[in-house]
C-alpha cells in the first residue's frame, strides 16, 4: 500500500501547472479572490434577511 | 412562446445527460458524494422541466416541483455532495441525515401551502409571477433562503477551496479549472435567483442555463483522464472533488 501510494504521489508531481502561465500565476488568484468575495456578499445578504435585518418578503 | 421559455428545455436536457453521468460514477464507486450530488442534480433537472412545462400550461403539481425541488432544495443537496468528498468524517453522515430531515419537513410545508393559480399568466415565465402565486408573508417562500445559503457554503465554498489547495501545491491543473467553472455556474444560478426577487426573473432562465453548462463542464474537466490523488488522510484532499 506504500509503495502504491508513493507511485501515486510521484505520478500527481509530474502533473503539475506550467510555469510562468498568466492563467495560474494571474489570472486564477484574481479569480479566487473574486468569487470568494461575491460568496461572502450572497452569505452576508442571506444571513440579512434570514435574521430580518433585510426585509425580503 | 418566447425565446427566453425555451432556455429551460435546453438547461433540462444538460442537466439529464449530467445527472445520468454523475449516478453512473455513484454506481462504480459508491461514494455517497455521488449519490447526493446525483440527486441534487435529479432535482435541479426536474426544477428546469417544471420551468419548460409552466410555460406552456398550468398545473399545480407542477409548481410545486419547480418550487421545492428547483428553488429549495437542490444546492442544499449537491452542496452536501461537496462535502462529502472533502471530508470523510461521521459529522458529515449527522449532517446528511439533518438535511435529508429537514427536505421531508419543508417538502410538507410546501405541500400544504395554499396556491392562488388564478394569477397564473401563459408565456409569462414562472419565475416573474411566483410571488403572486404563493399568498403574500407566507412562510414557504422564505425556505429557499437557508437552504441556497448552506448550497452556497458547501458548493461554492467547496470548488473554491478544493481548486485552492490544488493550486497551491501546483498539481492538477485541470481540476483547479474544473473546480473554478463548477464555483462559477453555482454563483450564477445563486445570483440569478436573487435578481428574481429583485423583479429581474426572466434572468432566472438564462442564469440556470448557465450553470448547468459551466457545472456539467467543469464536472468532465475535474474528471478528465489524469493522475490520480494521493491517499488522502480524510480530510481536505479530497479536493479531487468532483472527479473522485
Amino acid at each position: 500500500m506504500a509503495a502504491s501510494g508513493k507511485q501515486k504521489l510521484d505520478r500527481i508531481k509530474t502533473h503539475k501547472m506550467p510555469e510562468q502561465s498568466v492563467l495560474y500565476d494571474r489570472l486564477v488568484p484574481i479569480l479566487f479572490v473574486v468569487l470568494g468575495l461575491v460568496t461572502l456578499a450572497l452569505i452576508v445578504f442571506s444571513l440579512g434577511v434570514l435574521t430580518g435585518l433585510i426585509h425580503w418578503l | 412562446m418566447s425565446v427566453l421559455n425555451i432556455l429551460p428545455f435546453a438547461s433540462t436536457l444538460v442537466m439529464l445527460v449530467f445527472t445520468v453521468s454523475v449516478f453512473q460514477r455513484y454506481l462504480v464507486r459508491h461514494n455517497p458524494a455521488f449519490l447526493f450530488w446525483g440527486i441534487g442534480l435529479l432535482m435541479f433537472g426536474l426544477g428546469s422541466f417544471a420551468e419548460a412545462y409552466l410555460a406552456l400550461a398550468w398545473s399545480p403539481a407542477m409548481f410545486v416541483v419547480w418550487w421545492l425541488f428547483g428553488a429549495v432544495l437542490n444546492p442544499a443537496w449537491i452542496g452536501q455532495g461537496t462535502l462529502h468528498l472533502l471530508f470523510k468524517r461521521r459529522w458529515v453522515m449527522v449532517a446528511s441525515l439533518v438535511l435529508v430531515v429537514v427536505s421531508i419537513a419543508s417538502a410538507w410545508v410546501v405541500l400544504a401551502a395554499p396556491l392562488n393559480a388564478s394569477q397564473f399568466h401563459i408565456g409569462k415565465t414562472i419565475s416573474e409571477q411566483y410571488t403572486t402565486i404563493w399568498p403574500a408573508g407566507a412562510s414557504v417562500r422564505l425556505l429557499p433562503i437557508p437552504f441556497g445559503t448552506y448550497g452556497l457554503i458547501t458548493l461554492v465554498g467547496g470548488a473554491i477551496y478544493s481548486s485552492y489547495l490544488m493550486w497551491r501545491k501546483r498539481v492538477l491543473p485541470n481540476r483547479v479549472i474544473g473546480n473554478i467553472m463548477i464555483a462559477v455556474g453555482a454563483l450564477s444560478v445563486a445570483g440569478g435567483s436573487v435578481m428574481t426577487r429583485l423583479g429581474l426573473g426572466q434572468l432566472l432562465y438564462i442564469t440556470e442555463l448557465i450553470a448547468a453548462i459551466l457545472m456539467y463542464g467543469g464536472f468532465l474537466m475535474a474528471a478528465a483522464p489524469g493522475p490520480q490523488p494521493a491517499p488522502v488522510d480524510g480530510s481536505a484532499h479530497a479536493a479531487g472533488s468532483a472527479s473522485k
